[in-house]
């Protein structure tokens, strides 16, 4: 009685526990092309360590470093957010992964990817759009970017939405500082606004 | 489609022995995910919500409220907690030349319902059973094929020759030979040591009804071979 059963768990071990090595790449891109996939995912390695890039059919929704927080914990914040239908597919970040890699070259000043706005809504919405068009090598304070945004007197909430940034870098929340000259803080520390700031030249 | 069905809506009159049913250890829950974190107690409330008649009522608008806020985790880390097994399954039950198509099915089934599952709590189940429908159509498409059976080499393909020894090729064949449910049976309770209550959510049966197909698997298996 107990030999069949041994015998199905001894033979159970050797059977072969990984799938054909593009059968991943397969699978994402068989949901991509089902409208199953609606968020591809890439871990991508940066000067700043490595960095989670996420993308929706529409575009970029998430970059997040992942010193702070683990890989795990930012792709559970996207599929709460945004949809569970999450996987790893980095060919799917084939644009972003080289225009990230170019501009931490020194290659590239501008990011030419499509962003998803759809998660973010109202003044956080406004004012991260406001952020996205300063350019490379520019400054902006806290106070520039409230207004913009259309209220001059929400210095704060601006400073918020701006440290709850879903897409650090690609949205220069770095080029944000405040009035006087000082840096303010950064969602990666400020060693990170410091070091994307001296890359762009703004600081020596 | 029955896998777009989540674990709540299991077909027929609720026997109480479901609710008995006592919820199933996570045995490899995906890491970190919510299904880990969270209570046994969804269980019964999910239960609860798919049950009828008045004396449940006060309980579903709780219950209501705790599925609505039911958090999935991200499919990747379903997939990477459950791949190994899945595709185990797969190569067992499907056989080697199949595996990769039953596998993939499988995968592309459970992202299209996933985002309508209602609860979280034993997601390798609901997986298993995906599968198995995936396996049973891997058979029937080989049986549709014009070419006779002994055409179709087993494979010496990696998947095959990982598979090894001859003796273990007649095991698996064997296997598969048994009626899909038995098959499903034996595999998850001699390869994983699912337990009975996780297989009968599985097997869309009662716990009794598992240790059955188990029992009657692993019996017509035993006959096999002294044949």
């Amino acid at each position: 009685m107990n030999d069949l059963e041994r015998m199905l768990r001894e033979a159970g071990m050797r059977l072969p526990a990984e799938p054909p090595p593009e059968s991943g790449h397969r699978l994402a891109e068989r949901a991509s092309a089902e409208g199953l996939l609606d968020v591809a995912y890439a871990l991508v390695d940066s000067p700043l360590g490595p960095l989670i890039v996420a993308a929706t059919p529409r575009g970029l929704v998430r970059v997040a470093y992942t010193e702070h927080r683990s890989p795990d914990d930012v792709l559970e914040d996207v599929a709460g957010r945004v949809s569970p239908r999450v996987l790893e597919a980095p060919a799917r970040l084939d644009g972003a992964r080289r225009e990230l890699e170019e501009y931490f070259d020194g290659r590239r000043t501008d990011f030419d990817l499509a962003i998803d706005w759809s998660v973010l809504r109202g003044f956080s919405r406004r004012v991260l759009r406001e952020t996205a068009a300063i350019e490379f090598g520019e400054l902006r304070t806290y106070a520039d970017v409230a207004a913009s945004a259309g209220s001059p007197r929400a210095v704060r909430a601006a400073g918020n939405a701006l440290g709850a940034n879903p897409m650090p870098v690609v949205v220069p929340c770095h080029r944000v500082v405040r009035t006087g000259g000082a840096l303010g803080g950064y969602t990666g520390g400020i060693e990170r606004k410091q070091f994307l700031l001296r890359l762009e030249g703004s600081l020596q | 489609m029955d896998e777009c069905a989540g674990l709540e809506s299991r077909k027929g009159p609720r026997g109480p022995s479901w609710v008995r049913i006592p919820p199933p250890p996570l045995t490899s829950p995906p890491r970190g995910s919510e299904a880990a974190r969270r209570s046994p107690a969804i269980t019964l409330d999910g239960t609860a919500i798919s049950s009828s008649g008045p004396e449940r009522r006060s309980h579903t608008t709780a219950a209501a409220r705790v599925l609505l806020t039911v958090k999935l985790p991200p499919f990747q880390v379903l997939l990477d907690a459950h791949r190994a097994d899945v595709y185990r399954f797969c190569v067992a039950a499907a056989g080697p030349v199949e595996a990769d198509d039953c596998f993939q099915e499988t995968w592309i089934a459970a992202m299209r319902a996933y985002p309508r599952l209602r609860r979280a709590d034993n997601l390798r189940a609901w997986l298993f059973r995906i599968a198995q429908n995936k396996a049973v159509d891997a058979h029937r498409a080989r049986a549709r094929r014009p070419l006779p059976v002994e055409s179709v080499p087993e494979r010496p393909a990696p998947a095959a020759a990982a598979s090894g020894i001859d003796g273990e090729a007649e095991l698996w064949t064997k296997l598969r030979g048994l009626p899909p449910k038995q098959r499903t049976a034996v595999f998850c309770r001699t390869l994983l040591g699912m337990p009975y209550a996780e297989l009968a959510l599985v097997l869309e049966s009662s716990e009794e009804a598992a240790r059955r197909s188990v029992h009657e698997g692993l019996k017509r298996l035993r006959e096999e071979y002294r044949r």
